[in-house]
């Protein structure tokens, strides 16, 4: 197993320079897999989560526009985590994953470009688990790992949908219009709609509609 | 003063109703310090004007059709598993020889 791991490290990091969500994705599927092995359901949520949703591809640059890349923060992994019991961040720190910060942080594991965020140590409310999707990657197939999990595309569209609205932020409100675009069809929008719905007494629902209609943030001057 | 408090608040729509307005008065007093603070930093994500978002997606929704086509990317909604395949090695250049006058171009 050890040189096996050593095989998917030196992968994950040849990936990098060219091919960030190839890699990052690759990295997810090792964290998934060790951490089902002990038990443990890790989610990807954040950055991660939108790159895969809006681009999906991997192998090349050329799955993202070109400026999409330029503005992105995407080089940490978020993971959400429903432990029954135990701690997944031993799970992690027992593979060799470590933190530069005695009182916790980013876990990094040697010759990994990408640190892992542990964000939550339980599946929030707001977040569905019946819209998870599994990434099956070719490269993660071949060294034996689990798919990687994704928050379903509706909670990361809410996310920075609601994000994008609260804090008139066009950035934030892009990537949840890129992920509406791409995943159009797909989306479960009577889960959207309850949500918003839901959510902040129903404040959301004219921002969800819009974002659904495709329409942009106007930013007051 | 508690009774008037009271009725005050009953008008309002009760405290829910109150906390929600404070609420959203707050949210859009920070946001715009925010936005104000960014744009003095000069931040980009401030300044993606309206055309920039739409076309960023719709480039988005380009490129996953795209791969979709060539077969790289698909999705199965009854099981929620998106399977994708990495870009084929790109073959070797086809390299196309031309003699002409004893020379040779490529």
């Amino acid at each position: 197993m050890v040189t096996k791991d050593g095989q998917l490290i030196e992968k994950i990091r040849q990936l990098a320079p060219t091919d960030s969500l190839g890699s990052r994705l690759l990295t997810a599927s090792y964290v998934t897999s060790l951490m089902k092995a002990e038990g443990f359901f890790p989610a990807i949520v954040g950055g991660t989560a939108v790159d895969t949703y809006v681009s999906s591809g991997f192998g090349t640059s050329e799955t993202l526009p070109a400026e999409w890349n330029e503005y992105l923060a995407i080089d940490t992994i978020a993971v959400h985590v429903s432990p029954k019991e135990g701690n997944p961040r031993n799970v992690l720190e027992a593979a060799g994953f470590a933190s530069s910060r005695p009182e916790g942080g980013s876990l990094r594991l040697e010759g990994v470009p990408y640190p892992v965020d542990l964000v939550g140590d339980w599946y929030p409310d707001d977040y569905s688990q019946d819209h998870i999707t599994s990434v099956h990657l070719e490269p993660a197939e071949e060294f034996g790992l689990e798919p990687a999990r994704l928050a379903g595309p509706e909670d990361i569209l809410f996310d920075y949908m609601e994000s994008g609205w609260d804090t008139r932020h066009p950035r934030d409100w892009a990537r949840a219009l890129a992920v509406a675009a791409v995943m159009g069809e797909h989306l479960d929008l009577g889960y959207l709609f309850s949500k918003a719905e839901w959510r902040m007494e129903g404040s959301l629902v004219k921002p969800l509609e819009k974002v659904l209609r495709g329409e942009p943030l106007r930013v007051p001057e | 003063m508690p009774s008037l408090l009271r009725t005050l608040l009953k008008e309002a729509g009760g405290p829910q109703a109150v906390y929600s307005k404070i609420e959203r008065k707050r949210r859009k007093e920070a946001a715009s310090v925010q936005v104000e603070r960014l744009r003095r930093k000069g931040h980009r994500s401030v300044l993606l004007d309206p055309d920039e978002q739409v076309s960023l997606a719709e480039a988005c929704a380009e490129n996953a059709a795209m791969l979709i086509r060539t077969g790289r990317r698909s999705y199965d909604p009854s099981t929620r598993a998106l399977r994708l395949k990495p870009r084929p090695r790109a073959r070797d250049q086809t390299k196309i020889r031309l003699e002409r006058s004893g020379g040779l171009i490529w």
